[in-house]
């Protein structure tokens, strides 16, 4: 029984070690193309592959693939899995074209091969919990919101890199686009109507530095987001929300919410101080860099191995994304990219 | 050499704080001189606190400096904590990861590099590391170091990747080669002592892991790793004893220091008052045994 690990980079080798401290380290591999890659991999004594044909001919009993390559080629990469009935996690976006996103979830849907996508903010344990406030109407119905996603990534002009070519799926929209997009999805539920988006650049020629767009999702909710991947004031890529209900205004990012508690609203003390205790996130299994990159693997790899690998078995057991989000989510960058001038 | 029973962290210089994104930016900002970081750190020595626990940021380098030359703080003990992830994170983004080890190994003479790059041709990366943990050493040239710690995105890397050999290589290196205290940052500390007491064999290694009334970041379980901490089998440095404000913090301290098996006691903070009140506060504690120096 294998987990395989399709690309040995930062982020494959980040999956690699959660994924054997889940499911023990016989039974990860990484299927890497880079021969010196798999040599480094191979003194680590891990098993590994060059290529997905040879990994499935000498492993039968895969029994799911963590895809984390360059997005370009999670199309193809997604494709012979799926069509092998292998389970797949893929990285962040699906693909670069949402024809193609959807093919593969076509493919997933009618093989009935359980498929998730890396939408790993699900599972910070304040979003879900804004998700919670906004579905279950603790604090009256939403009136509207801000989201920002703000990191200092690009920090002078950058002509060669993939990172800061559009059409290479480079740029703020496609770097931190896919995080924060999902994100209002998930917390707010499908968007209906883009109604405008523009760019800014920094250093960035070729891609977009900056993106604001506005948009009214199916229960009339209007959100207002803004991705910045210049703001040198950040350490670090950091997701805030500032949401407008009812009964009050709710500020929240990776790590707290808080609470500001309208004059008129009709909540009684211990109501406000239950929905506003703060909040201590889930346990897991193995930490690496966060609960939410081994909540999303012992979600994925229980499900291709049949065993619950949880050790909390409460929080955000649904929170999990499928390729119907990716697909969603998808669409609305090619939308809010031609909307700003970027296609 | 041991530590003290209180240590001086330095999440608050780099704008990190686990409750609240907003001040950490704030803090980041504010962090930005060597002065503001010397005055905080003579708070800390004050009151009497005699270790600064740090991670290898480049923003210390005219802190250090500036130390050295004014001759402050004397019997202060400074442990580096390394490697400084987002250092190197941001160079391989910009420049590939063998330009970023190449660019800081030509701090290294020649006649060392070379046999080291030649045993990572052949899958010993021994050599590499121990070169790359001198050069991260650079910076504390001069000051009297109390010992190296690896932090937990590599240590707990290589936990996940089970690469026992590199985790007993650094210890050795750090203790018989550097001959100062090697330890480990962990955010999984039972499974920690575990590997490093039981399938690698070393005696008492030291730990910096979370420990707060708040179970903020005790995995798998805040019972196992108060167990864990309590076992005997290592020497152990609580961090996040405040869970970063989120808790009460008197509350939060008693906790920490009626716990069994915390030898020290790490916390930073950029406020005076609060150094000094939990300074005083764990000094008067007779639950934390006194380490000489």
């Amino acid at each position: 029984m294998t987990i395989l690990i399709v690309g040995g980079g930062k982020m494959g080798l980040s999956h690699l070690a959660i994924a054997g401290r889940i499911a023990g380290p016989a039974n990860v591999a990484v299927c890497e193309a880079n021969r010196v890659i798999r040599f480094l991999y191979n003194r680590l004594n891990v098993r590994t592959y060059p290529s997905i044909a040879e990994a499935i001919a000498s492993h039968r009993g895969i029994k799911g693939a963590i895809i984390a390559t360059p997005t370009p080629s999670h199309y193809a990469i997604s494709k012979m899995f799926l069509e092998q009935s292998i389970p797949c996690f893929i990285e962040k976006p699906l693909t670069l074209r949402s024809t193609r996103s959807k093919e593969l979830m076509n493919l997933a849907t009618s093989g009935k091969v359980y498929t998730q996508m890396g939408f790993v903010l699900r599972y910070v344990s304040t979003f879900s919990r804004l998700r919670d406030l906004v579905r279950t109407g603790a604090l009256g119905a939403v009136r509207s919101y801000r989201a920002r996603m703000n990191g200092n990534v690009i920090t002078k002009p950058d002509t060669k890199s993939w990172r800061t070519d559009f059409s290479a799926g480079g740029g703020c929209l496609n770097e931190y686009g896919p995080h924060l997009i999902d994100l209002c999805r998930f917390i707010f539920g499908d968007v209906m109507t883009l109604q405008g988006a523009e760019k800014g650049h920094v250093h960035s020629t070729r891609a977009d530095d900056q993106m604001a767009f506005n948009w009214i999702h199916a229960s009339g909710v209007a959100g207002e987001v803004k991705l910045d991947w210049c703001d040198t004031s950040k350490r670090k890529s950091v997701i805030q929300f500032d949401i407008d209900f009812e009964q009050a205004r709710v500020r929240g990012d990776n790590s707290a919410l808080h609470f500001d508690f309208h004059g008129d609203n009709y909540l009684s003390p211990e109501e406000r101080s239950q929905i506003s205790e703060p909040l201590t996130p889930p346990k897991v299994s193995f930490y690496l860099r966060g609960e939410e990159y081994t909540l999303q693997l012992e979600d994925f790899i229980g499900r291709c191995m049949g065993h619950n690998y949880r050790v909390d078995h409460e929080f955000g057991l649904e929170n999990g994304a499928q390729l119907q989000d990716g697909l969603e989510v998808d669409l609305l960058i090619e939308s809010i990219s031609k909307k700003a001038g970027l296609q | 050499m041991t530590f003290g029973r209180v240590i001086l962290g330095d999440n608050q210089f780099l704008g990190v704080n686990h409750a609240d994104q907003g001040k950490a930016s704030s803090l980041y900002q504010k962090f930005g001189e060597a002065d503001t970081i010397i005055e905080v750190i003579g708070w800390a020595y004050d009151a009497g606190v005699r270790d600064f626990m740090f991670t290898t940021h480049d923003k210390y380098c005219p802190v250090f400096e500036e130390i050295i030359r004014s001759r402050l703080f004397p019997g202060l003990y400074f442990t580096p904590s390394l490697p400084y992830a987002h250092k190197y994170a941001n160079a391989m983004a910009e420049r590939g990861m063998i330009d970023v080890v190449l660019s800081n190994l030509r701090e290294v003479s020649k006649a060392r590099v070379i046999p080291a790059l030649a045993r990572t041709a052949i899958g010993d990366f021994s050599g590499l590391m121990k070169l790359l943990v001198e050069v991260e050493l650079l910076m504390c040239r001069g000051l009297p170091v109390r010992g190296v710690f690896m932090l937990n995105i590599v240590f707990d890397l290589l936990l996940g990747l089970n690469s026992l050999r590199l985790l007993e290589k650094f210890h050795r290196f750090v203790s018989d080669s550097l001959k100062v205290t090697p330890g480990f940052f962990t955010m999984n500390h039972p499974l920690a002592v575990k590997v490093l007491c039981d399938d690698i064999g070393l005696q008492e290694p030291w730990l910096c892991s979370n420990l707060n009334i708040g179970g903020f970041r005790t995995n798998p379980s805040m019972e196992d790793v108060v167990e864990s901490f309590a076992c005997g089998k290592s020497k152990n440095i609580a961090m996040s004893i405040f869970a970063s404000g989120a808790l009460g913090g008197e509350t939060s301290l008693d906790f920490v220091l009626n716990a069994k098996g915390v030898d020290s006691l790490v916390f930073g903070s950029s406020s005076q008052a609060n150094i000094k009140t939990n300074v005083d506060k764990i000094y008067a504690s007779n639950v934390i045994r006194q380490c000489p120096v």
